[in-house]
């Protein structure tokens, strides 16, 4: 209770665009907005430049904040938001191009991290399971529906709970539950397949 | 882990493995060569792959400095206009700024005292 009026004191502030008070709201949520981002994007400079963006929007748009969530999770679906529009307009745009992911994969391709780490780490598998590996997995979250993968970035890695991931992403706590599901079947297949792929590639 | 990398290891890759239709992902027949990942696996891989880089020194202030730009440009000055604001403490600028304009204040006077009694008319 004492938390609830803390915090309705504190949006009463930001809502009188205090800027003391918006400056806290940003030092405080700037790292768990800015993980989000960079986790729905995979690339550090959109992530910066989003996250940006997003306490932006939030300043503008908090005397909407009506109290029916917690105001984190108003932030997060406001981030969650942008990070679609963003993801839709660089798929438009940059259709062509590599991300970060994939440049990253494409500067230590596999013969030549073999050859650099063979010598230090010995065992292939190692190999694998080492740089390679996060690679396989952040190319296969790429590689997931754009609601599959917010859905699962929030459950698996935010640690949010059913309830919260539906009131940002403004569907059934149902469909939250189903969407991490498949999206959970949908990225093990994904990686099975490439670390299949890059054992049988040895 | 590593009983997993072991275990594949130790396995010879014999089939392809086909690139399956996502929803049946779970209803693969086992795969001799496939390497296999149960539910908290594959978790625990998507929370090392996805961990943001470590920021840098000055990345928080920058995000906050960069906020305040933005909002500044955008309402043309409305908010975070004078450049204390945009400080961490703008209190504690204001009442250094204020003693120190006292001081030199002060100082002045006593400097032009001496000097006002013959100089006038």
């Amino acid at each position: 209770m004492t938390e609830d009026h803390a915090e309705a004191q504190f949006i009463a502030r930001l809502v009188a665009r205090d800027e003391a008070a918006f400056n806290e709201l940003v030092l405080t949520y700037e790292r768990r907005v800015y993980g989000l981002v960079f986790r729905m994007l995979g690339r550090r400079d959109e992530a910066e430049d989003l996250a940006q963006e997003v306490f932006v929007q939030v300043f503008k748009a908090i005397d909407q904040f009506r109290g029916e969530s917690k105001l984190s999770t108003w932030i997060y679906r406001i981030a969650v938001n942008l990070c679609k529009n963003r993801t839709k307009y660089l798929s438009r745009r940059h259709a062509g191009e590599q991300d970060d992911i994939d440049a990253m994969a494409e500067r230590v391709p596999l013969s030549a991290a073999r050859a650099a780490t063979v010598g230090d780490m010995g065992r292939p598998d190692e190999l694998v399971e080492g740089m390679q590996l996060e690679d396989i997995v952040k190319r296969a979250i790429q590689k997931l529906d754009p609601e599959f993968r917010e859905s699962l970035i929030l459950a698996d890695v935010e640690d949010m709970p059913y309830e919260e991931i539906a009131q940002i992403m403004n569907v059934p706590v149902g469909t939250v539950k189903s969407r991490i599901h498949r999206a959970r079947a949908q990225l093990k297949a994904l990686v099975e397949k490439s670390l299949g792929e890059k054992v049988k590639g040895r | 882990m590593s009983d997993k990398a072991d275990r594949r290891e130790s396995e010879e890759p014999t089939k392809e493995v086909q690139s399956p239709p996502a929803e049946n992902a779970e209803d693969f027949p086992e795969d001799e060569g496939a390497v296999s990942l149960d539910e908290v696996d594959v978790r625990d891989l998507l929370r090392s792959a996805l961990e943001p880089p470590p920021p840098k020194p000055k990345q928080q202030t920058a995000l906050l400095k960069g906020v305040q730009h933005r909002l500044r440009v955008r309402s043309k000055g409305k908010f975070y206009a004078d450049g204390w604001s945009t400080s961490k403490s703008p209190r504690s600028t204001y009442l250094v700024t204020s003693i120190f304009m006292l001081l030199l204040i002060a100082f002045i006077f006593l400097v032009l005292i001496p000097w006002s009694n013959g100089a006038l008319p």
